[in-house]
């Protein structure tokens, strides 16, 4: 696969040029990107919509919005972004100058997943290039026509030598993984992560892996059921539960479930109607095998709403499952799916003891009119991020880091 | 696996919340302070049998460095552990945004001989003082000290949070296939150490800081001031006879240069260590027997102008100066690691830039010039952990730069504040209210251009205020 190593070769000539490391450059591809992003918009909405049944204003504010948020935001911040930073001295340095240069690493790849697919290659992307380097971008080719589009696109706006992407499944990405790179960010499951990272250690390249895992969903008897389940409706069933930030089980006690489930029920009329099938607004499993898969997860489960599947259209209705069992299938992988288990606990040193037996999860959720109990909550887990009293907010502001710990 | 049980008691430790109070990591800092009073002496002696460290450079490099870090971190850790507070957008103004800094969990530090104090104490105290449980295994090639750690360091920490593990490689690696929650391992790039560990870190997904080495180039132009030049540089290659990981590993410089210079570096080593630098008790030994072969072989490399006496009994080295040094020589091809500077002659400081690009990235790039705009150039065109101008070493005495290497040199830095963040994983944490729910209503299905039109225009108001959603 000579290829590869052809692409990579051009891209670190490329960045050796020194080309890429003018701020006026960077900035230069990034409003190139921007009108990509502006003028395309009718094309990459008809991919997402082959890829995921995405459509519409949803999904422009799921994959473009915040695209054009970054876009917008690192352009006004690069200047103070890259600028060195000058230090404390002491008395031996006090006449020396003293700061923390920002330089480009190199050649970075970015490996993209398939649930946001055109996000989740923009946002690394737009970082890498505000940075300085000449990347490899690869799309996931499980959402191939996402990727296509992607591999179409950036050459007719991009310096096709410093940005280059690279399409193709797990053949080409492995033999992709063995060429020399300066930085990887991968985005996807924990097994292919460590492969990621098992490759990049072999040329000593630092990795940002974006992960997942099960986010716990912590529901406190004293709080507001009816918002707080109207939120976790909202971000558990978008993009048809295929979020790795969605609240992925929730943790409550047994007094307060089936409350849970009748204001879940409720607002899921009233988000998709009488009949989610045909709901312009949900959306699709993104294929068979993931279809299969989450299905596989409904049974033996006590299913105290929705169930229905499609197999023809990828369809599973948005279900929720009471009384579930820790041990179950359903609370060991990482669902990625529109499945809610509820698993009752009698108390949150329960939920708490429950959430520290399990592997570190991407986001933690706990709602309470509580403070000291939120407070509590957070002090004594440890989770990629945290959003108290909503879900999926806490990745929406730029000003938090978003990422992982541990397995996710 | 001999250690499982260890890391995993450590593990409960960690999740019982032991550590997480300010008072206790304090109480545990202190007390590493405690360790490097009451052991000065010991220390002085070990290292001074290990690697026959004069006082001089034992009290400098591995007490005062260890106690300025000790005092930094706790003059600033309860700063350091209230996390930072985010700017927020328009429409979380009255939510709470912040960055906790939480610790890890395990850490585990692999420390080498040749600076055997510093080297594991100054990323213990950051991984201390980021609440976490840790595992030291300090280097067993420095077998003095490596027994003095192993017998008395315990005794001032919490056993339940902390241990020192002893052994060679083996030992290594069985302690590697156990999972921890953090690695942070010093040592050589060559044999391919810092690869084996990340490996083995991949297995867990374990994230690590590796800080290795290479080979520091040292530019020195036409136009510097000679004497000052020789005496920074002869000081940063032979301080602890040439065993520093940014020590200056070669010089580049004309011919009319080297003339200039090697008169002046004669002049400065006999300043520092008398005419015979085996009788000064200011000047180290090579750590062991198989290092001591492996340095002796690179003299072979090019024609000796400065020193070249070895004693194998010893394991001296003179301070030593190579010319004649072909950039294909068994010396240039790995990092020297001892009192020996080759000097490869360039024409010119593109020739010089063209060289140390050419190779794999290193910790530190030196350059010597009394030209500010040659010192920048070489600072620009250049990639490597670090760098310092008109100086060997000084950069990573200042607590406040970040410490580390790129590429083959290293991953991850450290030193000060460094070392608390590298221990802690950000935490991104929004806190919300319930109320207020009529301003979530534009997110909610049945998806509408009313409602995305909503979504637009706080957008638009917010775009000041730098954020890019709802």
């Amino acid at each position: 696969m000579e290829k590869m190593q052809q692409v990579v070769g051009r891209a670190r000539a490329a960045f050796r040029s020194g080309r890429s490391r003018p701020l006026e450059f960077r900035i230069q591809q990034l409003k190139a990107l921007q009108r990509m992003v502006q003028e395309k918009e009718k094309e990459i909405m008809r991919a997402l919509k082959a890829d995921l049944n995405k459509s519409g204003p949803n999904a422009f504010t799921q994959e473009l919005l915040g695209v054009l948020g970054a876009l917008a935001l690192t352009m006004e911040k690069l200047p103070s972004w890259a600028a060195p930073h000058h230090v404390k001295k002491d008395l031996l340095t006090l006449r020396d100058e003293a700061y923390i240069g920002y330089e480009p690493l190199g050649v970075v790849l970015v490996i993209g997943a398939w649930n946001y697919p055109f996000a989740l290659v923009m946002q690394p992307l737009i970082g890498a290039i505000a940075a300085g380097n000449a990347v490899v971008v690869k799309p996931s080719e499980v959402s191939e026509n996402t990727a296509r589009l992607v591999a179409e696109l950036l050459p007719q706006y991009l310096d096709k030598d410093l940005y280059a992407v690279v399409t193709g499944g797990v053949p080409e990405t492995t033999e992709l993984l063995t060429q020399r790179f300066d930085h990887i960010l991968y985005t996807g499951n924990s097994a292919v992560g460590r492969i990621v990272m098992a490759a990049a250690a072999k040329h000593l390249t630092p990795v940002t892996l974006e992960l997942g895992g099960k986010s716990p969903c912590y529901i406190d008897k004293d709080c507001d059921l009816a918002v707080a389940c109207r939120r976790i409706t909202w971000g558990k069933y978008m993009n048809c539960g295929q979020t790795c930030i969605a609240p992925d089980y929730i943790l409550c006690d047994p007094s307060i479930q089936s409350k849970v489930v009748e204001n879940i029920k409720a607002t899921l009329k009233e988000f998709y109607g009488e009949d989610v099938k045909s709901s312009p607004d949900y959306e699709r499993i993104v294929n068979q095998r993931h279809f299969k898969r989450v299905k596989s997860l409904l049974e033996g489960q006590k299913i105290a709403h929705g169930g229905e599947t499609d197999e023809a259209s990828r369809f599973i209705a948005p279900t929720i499952l009471t009384d579930v069992s820790p041990d179950s299938k359903v609370m060991e992988e990482e669902i990625f799916g529109p499945v809610l288990p509820i698993v009752t606990v009698k108390s949150v040193e329960e939920a708490i003891e429950f959430i520290n037996l399990r592997e570190k999860p991407l986001a933690l959720y706990v709602f309470s009119n509580n403070k000291q109990l939120i407070r509590r909550v957070i002090a004594e887990t440890s989770s990629g991020g945290v959003t108290a009293n909503d879900v999926i907010m806490h990745s929406v502001l730029p000003e938090l880091p978003f990422g992982g710990v541990g397995e996710s | 696996n001999p250690f499982a049980e260890l890391v995993s008691h450590l593990r409960a430790s960690w999740l019982s919340g032991k550590t997480q109070p300010m008072e206790y990591r304090v109480a545990q800092l202190e007390a590493l302070e405690r360790f490097l009073d009451d052991k000065k002496q010991q220390i002085m002696d070990a290292t001074a049998s290990d690697l026959a460290k004069a006082p001089f450079e034992t009290e400098l490099s591995e007490i005062l460095v260890c106690k300025n870090e000790l005092h930094e971190t706790l003059n600033n850790l309860s700063h350091w552990m209230k996390g930072e507070k985010v700017d927020r957008i328009l429409a979380m103004q009255l939510d709470s945004a912040f960055i906790r800094k939480d610790p890890y969990g395990v850490v585990l530090i692999i420390a080498p001989w040749n600076y055997p104090i510093q080297l594991f104490l100054v990323p213990l105290i950051g991984a201390i003082a980021a609440g976490n449980c840790v595992i030291v295994k300090p280097s067993e090639v420095s077998k003095k000290t490596e027994r003095l750690v192993a017998e008395a360091l315990p005794s001032y920490l919490d056993k339940d949070c902390f241990a020192v593990v002893t052994g060679g490689v083996q030992e290594t690696t069985r302690l590697l296939e156990n999972k921890f929650d953090y690695i942070f391992f010093t040592g050589t790039s060559h044999p391919p150490v810092g690869r084996i560990v990340m490996t083995a870190a991949a297995k867990h997904l374990t994230p690590v800081t590796l800080e290795l080495g290479g080979k520091n180039p040292c530019y020195v132009s036409d136009t510097c001031d000679v004497t000052n030049v020789a005496r920074r540089v002869a000081w940063g290659r032979f301080f602890n006879a040439g065993q520093t990981c940014i020590a200056p590993d070669y010089l580049l410089c004309t011919l009319e240069m080297q003339e200039k210079l090697l008169p002046a570096l004669q002049k400065a080593i006999h300043d520092f260590y008398g005419p015979n630098p085996r009788e000064s008790p200011d000047f180290g030994r090579i750590v062991s027997d198989k290092q001591f072969q492996r340095v002796q072989r690179l003299l072979g490399s090019g024609r000796v102008a400065i020193g070249g006496q070895t004693d194998e009994a010893e394991r001296y080295i003179a301070p030593t100066v190579l010319v004649d040094v072909q950039p294909s020589d068994p010396i240039m091809q790995e990092e020297i690691f001892g009192p020996i500077l080759p000097i490869i002659i360039i024409t010119n400081v593109d020739e010089a830039i063209d060289f140390i690009n050419s190779r794999e990235r290193p910790l530190a790039v030196y350059a010597f010039s009394s030209d500010d705009k040659m010192v920048n150039q070489v600072l620009e065109r250049t990639s490597s952990g670090g760098f310092c101008g008109n100086d060997t070493l000084m950069h990573v005495t200042l607590p406040s730069l970040p410490f580390g290497g790129i590429g083959n040199s290293g991953l991850g830095t450290h030193h000060g504040k460094f070392s608390f963040d590298t221990f802690s994983h950000p935490r991104g944490c929004l806190k919300r209210g319930m109320g207020r729910e009529s301003l979530n209503a534009p997110r909610y299905p049945p998806y509408s251009q009313r409602k995305f039109g909503l979504i637009q225009a706080t957008l638009k108001v917010t775009r000041k205020s730098d954020c890019a959603l709802l």
